[in-house]
């Protein structure tokens, strides 16, 4: 779904990162692991991000088999992304159950109940919470609705950025479950953890960073 | 000493904290976890005065504690800090490392509060660090700047500091560095303190005791060496099982598996919860 191959980002300021060959097939969750600084956010905003400062190499990239889009409507409309500080994700002014006729209207998908209340019961999610305004939940709440709108849109790609960062080991176990139901129906997955033990149960291979930058 | 008695606070229906009672000793580390909406932020707000009960006090040896904005004195303030989840926020990017210590300086002596220098209490946190005094916030790693934190929380010479999911967003060695570093506090300077952690590292052994609390209530506490053997609550023992389950390590030496939950160790929500509320 994602190959990306010999791919590669310098700074402006000189700053080189390498992360060689990157793929992730349809229906797989591929983890990028690696300690602070060495690079992981740095990927994944270099493939989202319309205004990333550095100049990125690669022999191919491709997303399901075609020329990887720039970041752009094209991109974002095949992709979802679950960011690390996932308050930026979300309006502060719009009650979750806005959010979710947002997601649902800007991708033009029927808004199907059945599947808004399984997802959010796959990840802890209480009706009461659809009510809210994003302020009126926890960091965890916040991090598992920014999931749940990544997940509504069925993308072919879901790129998620420490999305246990906030969460509970009992959540972070359900959560293995649910990223495995979401590669069963075909979406990609890759994900950024600094948690190995994570990664291990979640992921089907684990590309560690610190063999490809030194930190 | 630091004790909470009878602590209620709702937001609307829901119950974030529901009759909580805790004491914290004097040069202890007191661990608070639970999962996110349980209250344990609340609960710290409420200790650091950021936030007032609807009932329920807050006593320091004895004495009760207001809150910031009402009856608290600026000693009282002082005497307990706060460490956020969050570095990239808590800190302003464009000031220098110096600038930054160099404004609880600047608070304390118009407080008239004896205040460690900021060098000094730099280089207690990490030796490495001094060389960045004149370095823009935005140039450290999260971890770095969590240690900036933990010097300007150690400036004041506070009795309490509370660190709220202070590694949440660190990597594991950088997480690891910064519990050491609050429990070398605590031991060398007798400060306590309470972490607040959702992703509790049972192996981990610098910890004095644990409290867990679940929808608003506190359900647990134990030391904390001795929890795994000890814990009986079912959110409780879904923890230690989710934490063998990641980890592979047999912490839980009660026979039987935890009955609470859906068979796969997660948690059947049975109300409302106690979501967190805006303020």
């Amino acid at each position: 779904m994602l190959y990306l191959e010999d791919y590669g980002i310098c700074y402006p300021d000189g700053l080189k990162l390498h992360y060689g060959d990157i793929h992730v097939r349809k229906g797989e969750l591929a983890g990028l692991f690696g300690p602070s600084g060495c690079g992981k956010t740095s990927l994944l905003e270099s493939i989202l991000n319309p205004d990333f400062p550095g100049r990125i190499s690669f022999r191919t990239a491709l997303l399901d088999g075609e020329p990887l889009p720039k970041p752009g409507p094209e991109l974002y409309r095949r992709v979802s992304y679950c960011p690390q500080f996932c308050q930026a994700a979300l309006n502060p002014k719009l009650t979750l159950r806005e959010h979710i006729h947002l997601t649902c209207d800007g991708n033009r998908m029927r808004e199907d109940k059945e599947e808004i209340c399984r997802l959010m019961s796959a990840l802890h999610l209480e009706e009461s919470v659809l009510s809210r305004r994003p302020g009126g939940l926890s960091g965890g709440q916040q991090q598992r609705m920014v999931l749940l709108l990544c997940a509504l849109k069925k993308p072919c790609l879901m790129i998620l950025d420490e999305p246990s960062s906030a969460i509970d080991l009992i959540t972070l176990k359900d959560m293995v479950f649910f990223l495995r139901e979401i590669k069963e129906n075909g979406t990609a997955i890759l994900m950024v953890s600094h948690s190995y033990a994570f990664l291990e149960r979640a992921a089907d291979h684990i590309i560690d960073l610190r063999e490809e930058n030194s930190c | 000493m630091l004790k909470l008695e009878q602590i209620e606070k709702r937001y609307g229906t829901i119950r974030a904290a529901d009759g909580v009672s805790l004491t914290l000793y004097d040069g202890e580390s007191l661990v608070l976890a639970g999962e996110s909406g349980s209250g344990k932020t609340t609960l710290a707000k409420i200790i650091a005065g950021m936030c007032r009960p609807d009932s329920g006090r807050v006593l320091l040896d004895g004495r009760e504690l207001g809150a910031v904005s009402g009856r608290r004195s600026f000693e009282d303030c002082a005497g307990i800090q706060y460490i956020f989840q969050d570095p990239y926020s808590a800190l302003e990017s464009s000031f220098t490392v110096r600038k930054t210590l160099g404004e609880t300086a600047r608070i304390c002596r118009r407080n008239k509060r004896p205040c460690i220098p900021a060098e000094e209490a730099l280089a207690y946190v990490d030796r490495k660090l001094v060389g960045k005094l004149d370095r823009q916030v935005g140039e450290l790693s999260g971890g770095q700047r969590q240690k900036v934190c933990i010097a300007r929380a150690l400036m004041p010479e506070p009795r309490l500091i509370i660190a709220d999911e202070s590694t949440s967003m660190l990597d594991k060695d950088s997480g690891k560095e910064v519990f050491d570093l609050l429990n070398r506090i605590k031991t060398e300077k007798g400060i306590s303190i309470l972490a607040i952690l959702h992703d509790v590292d049972f192996s981990y052994t610098g910890w004095d005791r644990i409290a867990v609390m679940w929808q608003g209530k506190l359900v647990e506490q134990a030391i904390f060496a001795e929890f795994p053997k000890m814990a009986e609550h079912s959110y409780s023992r879904c923890l230690l099982e989710a934490y063998q389950y990641f980890n592979g390590r047999d912490v839980h030496e009660r026979t039987g598996k935890a009955s609470f939950g859906n068979g796969e160790g997660g948690i059947q929500k049975t109300g409302a919860g106690a979501g967190f509320h805006a303020e």
